[in-house]
């Protein structure tokens, strides 16, 4: 069942400025876990904010659960919404306990039945321990799992995530990624995200949308995205890639690097350009090759070759981080795509 | 967002009986003073040397300025960056004496000094050599117990400045003195003008102290002519010239500071490391101890000597016990209404898109008590005649002169806010007021606590504009105190009632200074 939709919502902060978030559209199902990714100022959070009900759309409509909450002359203020969000500062009230933050959201529920809710769900985030310390008495992943909690709480229909995990350091981020996710299953809450980090995007989401200038870019499974990019921004965002110069003929794309299959139906004689991720590039040194090792990056678990082609075009091609051949090798590369993308020129 | 429109009635709701309270005294004046003749105007004024008397009111705040700043910065920066013994100690007891209103400064300097007084009659003479009544006289007060002003601000300062600005200069090839001179000094310039500019202001404008040191100035002309005549316009006429120079003042310090208005801005900045001071460290207690004993030991001493020198104290209280009464209730409730007021405006500005009162409410404090009083009077005598000359009107005078600093409390304290904590009340299902009931009011109840102190405690030492505007017969302890210091001289009954005074309001002045060093821990 569909459980959000946006439709063509528009909004635009200044009118002399290019709008936050540009006509807008996306369905979101019930139980999905959703990740918005885009590059700083690309809308993201301001989507969250629309669906929240802190911003109220220019035009378009915000839907939830086949009713208007905004749009077409009707608004339901971010109280009336069963939306429920967890800020990247946490928002804790540094005034309340643990236990009563996480059981302020539950005031339908009464004095007598709030505090086995606030147990049973601090329970589920592994906090009962806490439930009477004051926020700043916790850690950071600690603050982060009473947010969950606080958010969880009211059972609300989705629940919304600004940049979850990017106060944290590298080694927490990844176990408390791991636990959202089990969070947000086991409950069966529909989750939405907004993150900056592909990989955060990719570990998490059932499907992705990549955000650009406010414009919806492509939205798609992690693996689709990085594997069948809609456009060269998303090539680009989800992971590193070049392109590479080709001319469609009869028997494929001919580049630098060989040929391939041209799988999107160009017209021969069309000029292309192909994508080339780094574990798509192979070489081998060669005195006879017409390839150059022009720099070298040692990132631990690879090392990252720059290489550049007779053309002068560059290609970086992606080792075992036991591999060791120094600038101004010569070799000769090659490409090997299971999957070709190619865009226009 | 369809909220928008609710801000804007609420802050239009405020700002038009606010503006008509601020707006309407000055008016009045106005057109009070245009009633008055050009040419007459120039010959009263060749009768009352007013250009004599702007010079040496020019001459008095210029010293006192520099005397304030001469005391208030060097205490600032050996407390803050040194090694001084007892830094901790005199970082809070450096801002208590604006417990002690000038005027009453003023008082202690009389026992002390004039003819008849205490350091006289210990030597065994008639009078001094020095002469406290004049321009010298009340810039040494007015310096000595405005500095506190100038202590604040520059402390302030140094203590956001970030040390790493000055390691920097180091790190160029600076020595520590050349870094004071090139980089400390200079970042805190606008604190040192802002600081400046409060002192200079209030000196201008001051009431009290020119009173009884016998200074003539624009405010003693323009209330002898209140006393003395039914003449409305003369006094107008002066009160608008001297508006004008302050509002004159308020732009040159606006056109000097300029772009370079830049503040700090605070981050977790380490504390800058301690400069030592060495051989320095004990001429530098004395001198700090000094100013301690100035202004709070020495006046304490005197107020406290001279009280215990009046026969029949409990009954002397008793009789006075109403004017304290009147004192208490106008100022609670002139600042209960100013924060409630504040409170309005602050939060409805604070959601970014409502009119901006708080610009109208600054033109109140700006405005100098003996002009907000004659216009205050004037225009209630003419426009709200039910309220002229009843306690009312002294409550909505000391909320027109003091809504301002309740509106920086209040502000200060929602800024610290974050905004996802009210949005995070309202997804939990709470509507506007219910989060801010629940989450915004009680984060900024200490904001709240020390706006109201300092409105209570501005209202209850004000002297100027009460004189102006009580009701006949509705005295407050500051008019007591200046019409015994005036009529009898500094005699034990006007300094018991000032001790009475300066211990009611160091009460809840040092309560708000130690709930400014305990803030509320941010969130996250």
């Amino acid at each position: 069942m569909e459980l959000l939709a946006l439709e063509d919502v528009t909004k635009r902060y200044a009118p002399d400025q290019p709008p936050a978030v540009d006509a807008l559209t996306l369905t979101v199902e019930q139980g999905e876990i959703l990740a918005l990714l885009g590059p700083s100022g690309c809308g993201k959070t301001t989507t969250l904010r629309l669906i929240a009900g802190f911003e109220a759309p220019d035009s378009g409509r915000v839907v939830i659960r086949g009713e208007t909450m905004a749009g077409g002359g009707r608004w339901v203020p971010p109280e009336g919404r069963g939306v429920a969000i967890v800020f990247q500062d946490y928002a804790l009230f540094p005034h309340l306990t643990v236990a009563e933050n996480v059981g302020f959201g539950l005031q339908h529920l009464g004095r007598s039945g709030r505090p086995e809710r606030v147990r049973q769900i601090l329970e589920l985030v592994g906090l009962e321990s806490f439930a009477r310390r004051y926020p700043h008495e916790l850690s950071g992943g600690q603050q982060q799992r009473v947010a969950l909690a606080r958010a969880l709480a009211p059972a609300p229909a989705i629940i919304l995530l600004d940049e979850p995990f990017s106060n944290l350091d590298a080694d927490l981020r990844a176990q408390m990624r791991e636990e959202v996710e089990r969070i947000l299953r086991d409950t069966g809450t529909t989750g939405i995200f907004v993150t900056h980090d592909q990989e955060e995007a990719f570990t998490l989401a059932d499907r992705v949308g990549v955000l650009n200038q406010g414009r919806l870019e492509q939205l798609d499974t992690p693996e689709r995205i990085y594997h069948h990019p809609a456009t060269p921004f998303v090539a680009e965002f989800v992971g590193a890639a070049d392109f590479l110069p080709g001319l469609v003929t009869p028997y494929g794309i001919v580049t630098e690097l060989g040929v391939f299959a041209n799988t999107e139906a160009w017209k021969t004689g069309e000029k292309v350009k192909v994508m080339l991720r780094p574990d798509d590039v192979a070489f081998v040194p060669s005195s006879f090759g017409d390839g150059m090792i022009i720099r070298r990056d040692f990132r631990g678990s690879e090392t990252l070759y720059c290489i550049r082609l007779p053309s002068g075009q560059r290609v970086h091609s992606s080792q075992a981080s036991s591999s060791l051949y120094p600038n101004g090798t010569r070799v000769r590369a090659e490409a090997h795509l299971i999957h070709v993308v190619t865009f226009p020129v | 967002m369809p909220g928008i429109r609710r801000w804007s009635v609420l802050s239009l709701g405020l700002a038009l009986p606010t503006a008509f309270f601020v707006l309407g005294p000055l008016g009045f004046l106005l057109w009070m003073g245009a009633t008055q003749e050009g040419a007459d105007f120039l010959e009263r004024a060749r009768d009352l040397e007013l250009l004599r008397v702007v010079g040496q009111v020019a001459l008095l705040a210029t010293l006192t300025t520099a005397w304030a700043a001469a005391l208030g910065v060097p205490l600032a920066w050996l407390t803050v960056r040194t090694d001084l013994p007892g830094r901790r100690l005199i970082h809070w007891l450096a801002p208590l004496p604006l417990a002690i209103p000038p005027y009453i400064g003023a008082l202690v300097y009389q026992i002390l000094l004039a003819p008849g007084g205490v350091l006289p009659n210990f030597l065994g003479v008639t009078s001094l050599p020095l002469n406290l009544y004049g321009v010298g006289g009340a810039a040494w007060v007015l310096g000595l117990f405005m500095s506190p002003y100038l202590y604040l601000l520059v402390s302030g300062a140094l203590e956001r400045t970030n040390p790493a600005l000055e390691e920097v200069a180091r790190g160029a090839g600076l020595g520590p003195r050349q870094v004071l001179r090139r980089v400390t000094l200079p970042l805190l310039r606008p604190a040192l003008l802002a600081g400046g500019l409060v002192v200079f202001l209030y000196s201008w404008a001051d009431f009290g102290v020119v009173s009884l040191l016998r200074v003539r100035t624009l405010t003693t002309i323009i209330y002898d002519y209140i006393q003395g005549t039914a003449d409305w316009a003369l006094p107008s006429a002066l009160s608008i010239l001297l508006t004008a120079i302050t509002i004159l003042v308020l732009l040159l310090q606006l056109r000097v500071l300029g772009r370079a208005g830049y503040t700090q801005i605070v981050g977790a900045v380490k504390p800058a490391p301690l400069v030592s001071l060495g051989a320095w460290r004990w001429p530098a207690f004395a001198y700090v101890g000094g100013m301690v004993t100035l202004t709070l030991l020495l006046p304490l001493g005197v107020l406290g000597y001279q009280a215990s020198r009046l026969p029949a104290p409990a009954a002397f209280v008793l009789i006075q016990w109403p004017y304290f009464l009147n004192s208490l209730w106008t100022a609670v409730s002139g600042a209960s209404l100013a924060l409630l007021i504040a409170l309005g405006v602050a939060w409805s500005e604070g959601r970014g898109r409502a009119w901006r009162v708080s610009g109208l409410l600054q033109v109140g404090y700006a405005i100098p008590g003996t002009v907000l009083g004659l216009g205050m009077a004037g225009f209630l005598h003419a426009a709200l005649p039910g309220i002229y000359a009843t306690s009312l009107a002294l409550i909505v005078t000391y909320f027109v002169l003091y809504v301002t600093p309740a509106c920086q409390s209040v502000k200060a304290a929602l800024v610290q806010l974050h905004p996802s904590l009210e949005e995070a009340a309202r997804s939990l299902g709470r509507g506007p007021l219910a989060a801010f009931w629940a989450v915004t009011l009680p984060l900024i109840k200490p904001g709240l606590l020390g706006g109201w102190i300092l409105v209570f405690v501005l209202s209850m030492r004000e002297l100027a504009a009460t004189l102006i505007v009580r009701p006949p017969g509705f005295d407050t302890l500051p008019v007591r105190i200046w019409i015994y210091a005036m009529d009898v001289g500094p005699e034990p009954r006007a300094a018991t009632l000032a001790l009475i005074l300066v211990l009611t309001i160091a009460l809840p002045w040092a309560m708000m200074l130690s709930l400014r060093s305990r803030g509320i821990p941010p969130s996250g």
